[in-house]
């Protein structure tokens, strides 16, 4: 463990000096450049929020993905984040392939579906905070 | 890049196609991901096209995209609308070799106005514009849309093959399923919406032209409307409603999501006059199964592009950061399947 600052502060401060002082800089010159500095401030302030979020959003998504397919995983999947993050993958790659070769099963793929919004909800609430997840669009 | 050289290789080639021509200016101009476009002044000093031009010369670059036509093939399709009565700038002097050794390379006739999403948008200049638009384009899109293949009685155009059995919706999974057959991470969402896709896929009565990228971003629009369509690289035969349903893919609205057709009119409007110009009623069941399609594929497309970031073959930081933008299309086209047709 390393001593303060966190990495969630400093990813923070580095997405503050590219907005703040790199950007401003570069604007007029090279607007190309700029754009560039945008995506990389952007880009901290994701990792910096996925850090602080992750082990939640990633326990949620493996305890839906157990329910839904129960026989998948024998056993424990084990308390490290490497463990679960592997779980994860695991069952979501089963998802895919039962998606995609066996025969459709309509009860399944309802529970399918409304398991797959919520996951991307969760992912979006991370990478895109601004994207609108209402059922309401036209 | 060396421009000199450029600039030295298009007077020779202008000279030999078209008259005596001494190249006054060449600037490259940004963005196109597979393509070097570059602005160009020409006085030409002899020939049917004598005087100054201001063209786009428009070069294939070192890789071309997966399922991606030439600028060879580009400047049969291009012609074509142009002779359809499409409002998309000419295509002349196709030659080789003129920026990258053995790389095709086209010009287009100069077309003023603004192409970038957000200012077609919101510039208030174009506020008149926005009024007209959705006519002006379901005019041209009946008129690319007017563009027969040859099983149609049309013309062939070199390098645009018809799908199998006449059927666009099958060609799409086929290609889909392809794509994310390279795609390294499991996404059952993708799964799902070609399942879902699958089950539902609705036949096709009139093969046709298909811009395929037909959308907000791909126009350039002027304060008293359209000024022309542009980007015809991933043109082919296939269905009307690809078009019809492209232009309302979510990521294609810039943000005004409660206007449907590419940010800026409604649906109703668009659809009528699209009915009205081409003679054809639009089917809202098929266009929104080619919008859930439209979805997957705009996904599919950034996964690709992220691809194109992890295999070395670019290191541009805006192909690695729109890999995690897959999940906003993949979303879309959940709801879209649940929402059920318009």
């Amino acid at each position: 463990m390393q001593y303060a600052p966190d990495a969630p502060t400093l990813l923070s401060a580095v997405a503050d000096f590219l907005s703040n002082d790199l950007r401003p800089a570069v604007k007029k010159a090279d607007p190309a450049l700029a754009f560039r500095v945008l995506i990389a401030e952007s880009l901290c302030r994701i990792v910096a929020g996925e850090l602080q979020s992750e082990d939640m959003l990633d326990l949620m998504e493996l305890s839906r993905l157990q329910e839904l397919l129960p026989d998948v995983i024998d056993g424990d999947v084990g308390r490290s984040r490497t463990e679960r993050v592997a779980a994860i993958g695991t069952l979501n790659a089963a998802l895919a392939a039962r998606l995609r070769d066996d025969p459709p099963d309509p009860a399944f793929d309802a529970l399918a579906i409304d398991h797959l919004r919520q996951a991307l909800r969760e992912k979006l609430m991370v990478t895109n905070p601004r994207f609108d997840a209402a059922d309401t669009i036209e | 890049m060396d421009l000199h050289a450029i600039a030295e290789r298009v007077a020779a080639h202008l000279t030999a196609v078209a008259g005596p021509t001494r190249v006054a200016g060449l600037e490259p101009l940004a963005g196109g991901a597979c393509q070097d476009n570059f602005v160009v002044d020409l006085d030409i000093q002899g020939g049917p096209d004598v005087g100054d031009h201001r063209v786009v010369l428009r070069s294939d670059g070192s890789a071309l995209l997966d399922g991606t036509l030439s600028r060879r093939e580009e400047f049969g399709v291009i012609n074509a609308a142009v002779a359809a009565g499409v409002r998309t700038p000419r295509a002349r002097w196709l030659g080789r070799g003129l920026v990258q050794e053995d790389a095709w390379a086209l010009f287009l006739d100069w077309a003023p106005g603004v192409a970038i999403g957000r200012k077609v948008l919101r510039d208030p200049d174009l506020a008149g514009a926005r009024e007209t638009l959705a006519d002006e384009l379901a005019g041209e899109l009946a008129r690319i849309h007017s563009i027969r293949p040859p099983s149609c009685g049309g013309a062939d155009l070199p390098g645009l093959p018809e799908p199998a059995g006449g059927d666009a919706a099958a060609a799409a999974i086929a290609s889909a399923r392809r794509m994310l057959q390279t795609v390294p991470e499991p996404h059952p969402a993708m799964e799902l919406c070609l399942r879902w896709l699958a089950q539902n896929a609705p036949p096709t009565p009139r093969l046709c032209l298909a811009h395929r990228d037909f959308r907000t971003g791909n126009f350039l629009v002027t304060a008293p409307g359209l000024s022309a369509v542009l980007d015809w690289e991933f043109s082919g035969w296939g269905a009307p409603e690809e078009d019809l349903a492209w232009i309302s893919v979510r990521d294609w609205r810039f943000g005004n999501l409660d206007r449907p057709i590419g940010g800026f009119a409604e649906r109703d409007p668009f659809y009528a006059a699209y009915e009205a110009a081409s003679g054809h009623a639009v089917d809202r069941r098929v266009v929104h199964w080619w919008e859930v399609m439209g979805n997957l594929r705009w996904g599919l497309g950034c996964l690709a592009q992220l691809a194109r970031y992890s295999s070395g073959q670019t290191r541009d930081l805006e192909m690695v950061a729109i890999g995690r933008r897959a999940a906003e299309m993949e979303y879309e086209a959940l709801r879209l399947i649940q929402r059920g047709d318009f």
